[in-house]
């Protein structure tokens, strides 16, 4: 069976008849997203690899209780977020560091918790001034508060419509905006020597 | 004092005050956000937003020609003497309530829309204002330099975190996921094929389910059908006056007592005429002769049973995890 051409609906139906291929390509399709999410979240390689995981394995072991009338991604962003914001609150992680988990005790271990990013189209100096714009857009969304952060990244990262983000987020339309407002109201501020 | 009441809606004070950036940021979400669920509201809001536009885009008024020689005579006459400007009949501005209010209006406007909130100004940059409203902020950038440049330093932002990377998870990821989650039992392609082809066929039938209120109605309406039909029935076969309650309980014990004593004749016949049940008999009270032997036999049975019951439990019952194989050719 071509699982490239079935709908996200459609692989969650045959995933929930227990079809492993249709796992494998819902899992294919999210890994990366989700990941990103999490990760941009705790800012911890490894922590946020066991987060991904278990958002994964949460939504696939429930996923005939998924609802078809509403799309598959903002159920699974859901849970990530969900699980995310659960965890950030059990370590009252609130603010998370650019150079790597904030739990390293070595260098080492701070390195390899660092921020590991895809290679890119861009030639090399370019590289390296986004990498450092980046790096500083990067710490200043880690110092948001947890839903602030959500929301900028659901919004301006993920590309997804406020509607979206207030049904991932289990929160009135109002209050999103309210959120990305402010979200970005601190990040202009925190930024304002990069960008004015 | 800010009102807190979102269920009622919001007050021409409230509203004006919202678009003077006069309140709390809480106040402002909560505007915001019974806006946005209550219709009324969103069209009174959107019209003093206009009309704070229109007045803000009002030309500068003149004077009469001698109004600054009045103002100085009078400034002149009441230094000398402390008295009051003399004004004629003639002279005597007429000022209407009408006119107070829209000379407020125009002053808080004109306030208002000297530079863009950078609410306003993130909601432009995100294309998500009326078009009337992103037109009246375009004509304002490009009159503004100052809201110009905070234009851009929003669209700089924007930019600069819509260019963050998308991250890859390690490449062994994708594999623990995989073996970890239930697929659920083993099925054979047929079974498989089927059970596939109900998952896409519910799939298919819940973009079937009713999604607006009309849609439910008009389908409770055909369920209720089959419903009155079945009561117009009984309705005809009860208004008989030789059919009561009683009469027709009494037939149906008959009819049931009737069937199960049939029923209960033919499976003691077959139970006592069975040859099982001599064997059984048989067997029985041969055991009964050598109570030794029978423990014996009663535990091993026992115990084989609890083995084959294990052995099914570990096979079928235990959820399947997806194995090495898969996680090799995925990576």
């Amino acid at each position: 069976m071509d699982f490239d051409t079935q709908t996200d609906k459609e692989l969650a139906a045959l995933a929930a008849a227990g079809n492993e291929g249709a796992f494998a390509e819902l899992l294919r399709r999210y890994e990366r997203p989700i990941f990103s999410l999490v990760y941009r979240m705790v800012r911890d390689r490894a922590l946020a690899e066991d987060l991904a995981q278990e958002t994964f394995i949460r939504a696939f072991n429930a996923v005939a209780s998924y609802d078809p009338r509403y799309k598959f991604s903002s159920w699974i962003f859901k849970i990530a977020n969900n699980h995310t914001i659960d965890h950030l609150r059990r370590r009252k992680l609130d603010t998370v560091s650019i150079d790597g988990s904030p739990h390293a005790r070595t260098v080492q271990e701070e390195e390899q918790t660092r921020l590991v990013v895809e290679s890119t189209d861009e030639n090399p100096q370019e590289y390296v001034e986004h990498r450092e714009l980046g790096d500083q857009i990067e710490q200043a969304i880690g110092k948001l508060r947890p839903e602030y952060r959500t929301a900028v990244l659901l919004r301006h990262v993920e590309g997804y419509a406020y509607e979206e983000i207030s049904k991932i987020m289990d929160l009135p339309l109002g209050t999103v905006k309210t959120y990305l407002h402010r979200a970005r109201g601190e990040l202009k501020e925190s930024l304002a020597h990069l960008i004015s | 004092m800010a009102q807190k009441h979102p269920k009622t809606h919001l007050t021409a004070e409230r509203i004006q005050a919202f678009l003077d950036d006069a309140l709390s940021r809480d106040d402002r979400a909560e505007i915001q956000e019974h806006a946005t669920s209550c219709g009324r509201c969103q069209a009174e809001l959107e019209t003093w937003q206009l009309l704070y536009s229109e007045l803000g885009g009002l030309p500068e008024l003149s004077p009469a020609p001698n109004f600054r020689e009045r103002v100085l005579a009078g400034l002149d006459t009441a230094v000398a003497g402390e008295q009051r400007l003399p004004v004629s009949a003639e002279q005597r501005l007429p000022v209407s309530g009408e006119q107070r209010l829209f000379g407020w209006l125009r002053q808080r406007a004109v306030r208002a829309a000297e530079h863009l909130g950078p609410e306003r100004l993130q909601d432009y940059v995100e294309g998500l204002l009326p078009e009337r409203q992103m037109a009246r902020v375009s004509a304002h950038l490009e009159a503004c330099e100052d809201c110009h440049g905070e234009e851009e330093q929003w669209r700089s932002l924007i930019h600069g975190i819509e260019k963050l990377p998308v991250m890859a998870p390690s490449s062994a990821f994708a594999s623990h996921v995989m073996g970890q989650i239930r697929i659920g039992r083993l099925m054979r392609p047929a079974a498989a094929s089927t059970a596939r082809g109900f998952a896409l066929a519910r799939a298919w039938a819940g973009r079937l389910v009713p999604r607006t209120q009309k849609a439910w109605a008009v389908i409770s309406g055909i369920a209720l059908t089959p419903v009155t039909v079945v009561a117009l029935l009984a309705y005809a076969v009860f208004s008989n006056p030789l059919v009561t309650p009683g009469a027709l309980a009494s037939f149906l014990w008959w009819r049931i007592s009737d069937g199960a004593n049939a029923v209960w004749g033919l499976l003691a016949d077959g139970l006592v005429e069975s040859p099982i049940a001599f064997y059984a008999y048989s067997a029985l009270d041969l055991l009964a002769g050598y109570p030794g032997v029978t423990a014996m036999v009663a535990v091993s049975f026992a115990a084989a049973t609890s083995l084959a019951g294990w052995v099914l439990y570990r096979n079928l019952m235990t959820t399947r995890t997806a194995d090495e194989n898969y996680a090799r050719a995925s990576v």
